[in-house]
């Protein structure tokens, strides 16, 4: 059993300003690794925080205080701080924030989730949504999410106990022909909210064939107030032989 | 539902900020060393810089606020903000960031990672001068605000509505402020009415009053002009007073009587949210 990446589509906040997005993916070879990041807006350098985790986790997806250690120091060595302007010092100092979604194909067939923050994974069978993690409520996404900081301060809760408990899936057992879609938090919460009476969201995620249609789509919900302004990202994976 | 308007680059929103500069800020603060005019000065500063440093990423400074300062008190009311800023009331946050008065350098002490303490020179940015002289004229100090909003709504009818911050330590001295201040609230965009949140400095220790439901236990008629005169606090204002802390209710105003240095910092930094960025 194997995923492919059938279709990876993401539309920026600001429709002319592609350079200013702040969401990344990243899969690994083979893919059995799947990783998604969603920059926040309020931060230095999201976008480069985003990209540094999502690569880590597809060449590596063992998450640990370790490994979030050394992208820090990835981020760090990236930046001359005495070079920087008192205001791009005082940006830096204060952070940057991205949640990080990995996927991981496990041997036996299983899928496992880790969730840090409100971009979401959806496991889809025929017509039907198996699960979703970490949310399954719209309501859940007014809560200010848990995010990945680049001040390593703010990132305690990562060794905390149950953490690997709370923040990891129970495993999916999937089967070929599944479907499972990745989002960042407007296009999922769009997706949980529209579920009634029959996913209309979902199905369209998992129908949708190219990047025009996506951004067409997302435009006009945005424009009907359906979809918050924000990235959009949708990573449609499929579960083939 | 008002407040929720996005704020990015084309939809900005303003803060403007009156601070009483009359003669009795020259006062010292309760068990301080620093007078009311300058702690109101370093908080306000403190503010500027955490304005900018919200909309400063690695690709530079996003416009997403206009800034003011109108300073009150013997030269009546006037742009508080000097040099290149001076020249309109309303500034891009970008020009903040541009033109400090001066940037001050300050060593701190920070963690190496590797266990040893290293010292860093960090960088500190001032741009408003503690002033304390003259009278109190309040009344001239909301009407120029009024006449910056009124105009600032009619360019941004779509926008988060403008905040206005008003820092005082005594009574008007050029009349009664109330009517202008409700004249004031009355601006608006789509997005709500301009916000009037009002902070009453005090130079006695005593017993702070944050963010009221009602005048009941305000000593006096000033007091509670002061709170007549303030905004019911919208929602996820309501919800940053939670978290510092206080007690608050969703009627409760954008008022602080007798503040001390704490409750001076939580005012300019609950009154510095908005709604997110994007």
């Amino acid at each position: 059993m194997k995923l492919r990446v059938d279709l990876a589509v993401t539309v920026p906040k600001d429709i002319e300003h592609q350079e200013l997005n702040e969401d990344a993916w990243a899969v690994d070879e083979t893919v059995s690794k799947v990783a998604l990041s969603d920059g926040a807006s309020e931060s230095y350098d999201s976008r480069t925080w985003a990209t540094l985790l999502v690569k880590a986790y597809a060449a590596d997806s063992a998450f640990s205080n370790e490994w979030l250690g050394k992208v820090l120091a990835d981020y760090s060595s990236m930046v001359n701080y005495e070079s920087l302007s008192w205001s791009k010092q005082a940006a830096f100092d204060r952070g940057s924030f991205a949640t990080l979604l990995g996927l991981e194909l496990a041997p036996n067939g299983d899928v496992e989730v880790l969730a840090l923050g409100d971009s979401v994974a959806f496991h889809l069978r025929g017509e039907q949504l198996l699960s979703s993690f970490p949310y399954t409520l719209p309501e859940q996404f007014d809560a200010r999410p848990l995010l990945l900081s680049t001040l390593a301060a703010n990132n305690a809760f990562v060794g905390e106990a149950g953490f690997f408990g709370r923040n990891t899936s129970l495993s999916w057992g999937v089967e070929i022909g599944d479907v499972i879609l990745l989002a960042t938090d407007a296009v999922s919460q769009w997706a949980l909210l529209e579920r009634e009476p029959s996913l209309e969201a979902l199905r369209f995620m998992c129908a949708v064939e190219s990047a025009e249609d996506f951004e067409h789509k997302v435009l006009s919900l945005r424009q009907e107030k359906r979809m918050r302004i924000d990235d959009s990202t949708l990573i449609r994976l499929l579960v083939e032989e | 539902m008002a407040y929720q308007a996005p704020i990015q680059r084309s939809d900005p929103t303003a803060f403007l900020f009156l601070v009483d500069q009359s003669g009795s800020m020259s006062d010292r603060m309760a068990a301080s060393e620093k007078t009311k005019a300058q702690f109101v000065a370093d908080v306000l500063n403190r503010t500027l810089m955490d304005l900018v440093t919200r909309c400063t990423k690695a690709d530079g400074v996003r416009d997403y606020f206009e800034i003011g300062i109108i300073g009150y008190g013997a030269q009546g009311a006037q742009n508080g903000l000097q040099g290149a800023l001076n020249g309109r009331v309303l500034n891009p946050i970008s020009a903040i960031e541009a033109n400090p008065l001066r940037v001050e350098t300050r060593k701190r002490k920070v963690d190496d990672g590797a266990g040893g303490i290293v010292e860093q020179s960090v960088k500190f940015p001032v741009w408003f001068e503690p002033v304390a002289n003259g009278g109190t004229p309040m009344c001239d100090a909301i009407r120029k605000a009024g006449e910056e909003l009124a105009a600032w709504c009619d360019a941004h009818p779509d926008c988060y509505p403008p905040t206005v911050l008003h820092v005082t330590d005594g009574e008007s001295t050029d009349g009664d402020p109330e009517p202008l201040a409700d004249a004031l609230r009355q601006f608006s965009t789509t997005d709500g009415n301009v916000l009037l949140l009002n902070l009453h400095v005090s130079a006695v220790a005593g017993n702070p009053i944050s963010f009221p439901a009602a005048d009941g236990g305000l000593p006096d008629q000033y007091a509670k002009a002061l709170f007549r005169m303030s905004s019911q606090l919208p929602s996820h204002l309501v919800k940053a007073v939670q978290e510092k802390g206080h007690s608050v209710s969703s009627e409760s105003r954008g008022y602080v009587f007798n503040a001390e240095a704490g409750e001076i910092v939580d005012f300019f930094d609950i009154g510095t949210r908005a709604s997110q960025l994007r």
